[in-house]
């Protein structure tokens, strides 16, 4: 991607809107199960993670649609890194949109039949059968995506800070200077 | 030990206590003890265990029970407690509305739970065996609690530590099995005013 090519309106939007709620899910995990111990608090985080991860989904929905209908800015250079890059933001693409789904098959499946709302409000339906061995599976798959996408997210970002001066790194956060 | 709560019993504090205990009728028992409990001096806990989640604990914040404690006749004693469902307390609005709801306690359509005593048997110098019947989800099972008295012979106020255990299957309470243990614990801890 060079200075001159940059990601439209929408595939910007789209990408910081999905990344700030993926990075709150992400992030929100990790507190919820490794660093909280009163129960009151660690409850109401699983319920906003919930909240988060559908919102994920559907940001990330949507970043797909917008990212399937508009070009791609033109490859970064070596090759070798735009290959790389290529496959990071497949990978990345697969991670974000079947780790909500896990999660929410997961709840679905779960015995313990906590309501979920988003936001508090609207009520999520179940897409599984309540059943214990569907739900630990999907249980330790959904933790073992996670943080397969920690470690995605890591290259992602290493790669993103690697072309800051190519000007890759602003294209995504920036709208383009109008053509002089 | 009774001996010396007898001693103590009879002693110019009786009055003073069976008024501080402002139970029913308040005849002079030698020897017997009786109160009121209520949560200004008793603690009523659970603890549960599950599956990929710490044990949860949580209290009834609302209850009220007799307790009449016959020091030189144990078997005579008895304790009866009504415990509404709904006070329940596990520490956060979100947890607390979930065990409340119809996934869990279901507090909605059972909302009284109680225990009546129904034999008190001394164990040792300072604990009962208390059975009783528990009234709960609807259904009604004995329950035996191990009474540990922790206050010292003739010292008031009378305090002491209740634990007993449930299987919820027995009461149809089954909600979260097998994720959530079938063993409730039950922490009945007394001490202060009236006892």
């Amino acid at each position: 991607m060079s200075a001159g090519a940059r990601w439209s309106r929408a595939q910007r939007w789209s990408h910081q809107l999905s990344g700030a709620a993926i990075l709150a899910a992400l992030v929100g995990a990790i507190v919820m199960n490794r660093l909280v111990s009163d129960q009151g608090l660690r409850f109401m985080l699983y319920q906003v993670h919930k909240t988060l991860g559908i919102v994920a989904l559907v940001l990330v929905l949507w970043r797909i649609g917008v990212r399937m209908r508009m070009p791609l800015p033109t490859p970064i250079r070596p090759a070798w890194q735009n290959s790389l890059s290529v496959a990071t933001h497949r990978l990345l693409y697969v991670l974000i949109f079947i780790i909500p789904l896990t999660g929410w098959a997961m709840i679905s499946a779960s015995p313990l039949k906590i309501p979920t709302r988003i936001f508090g409000l609207v009520p999520l339906p179940d897409i599984l059968p309540t059943s214990l061995p569907l739900y630990l599976a999907l249980l330790k798959a959904h933790a073992w995506l996670g943080w397969a996408l920690g470690a995605v997210l890591v290259l992602h970002i290493t790669g993103a800070l690697a072309h800051v001066r190519d000007g890759t790194f602003a294209s995504i956060w920036r709208a383009p200077r109008p053509p002089v | 030990m009774d001996r010396c709560f007898y001693k103590a019993l009879n002693g110019p504090a009786f009055g003073l206590v069976l008024l501080m205990a402002g139970t029913g009728p308040l005849r002079a028992e030698p020897g017997v003890l009786s109160a009121t409990i209520t949560p200004a001096n008793t603690r009523i806990g659970f603890t549960i265990n599950g599956i990929g989640w710490p044990q949860t604990r949580g209290v009834f914040d609302a209850f009220k029970g007799r307790l009449r404690v016959d020091f030189a006749h144990p078997a005579k004693s008895f304790v009866s407690v009504d415990i509404r469902a709904a006070s329940v307390d596990a520490g956060g609005a979100s947890i607390t509305s979930y065990i409340k709801s119809s996934a869990m306690l279901d507090v909605a359509q059972h909302p009284a739970m109680n225990f009546r005593s129904t034999s008190v048997r001394r164990t040792s110098a300072h604990s009962v065996a208390l059975t009783g019947l528990l009234s709960f989800f609807g259904a009604t099972h004995p329950v035996t609690f191990t009474v540990r008295v922790l206050s010292k012979p003739g010292q008031r106020p009378l305090a002491f530590v209740a634990t007993g255990a449930i299987q919820r299957s027995a009461f149809g309470f089954i909600s979260g099995q097998p994720l959530i243990s079938d063993t409730a614990r039950i922490t009945i801890a007394s001490r202060g005013r009236g006892l």
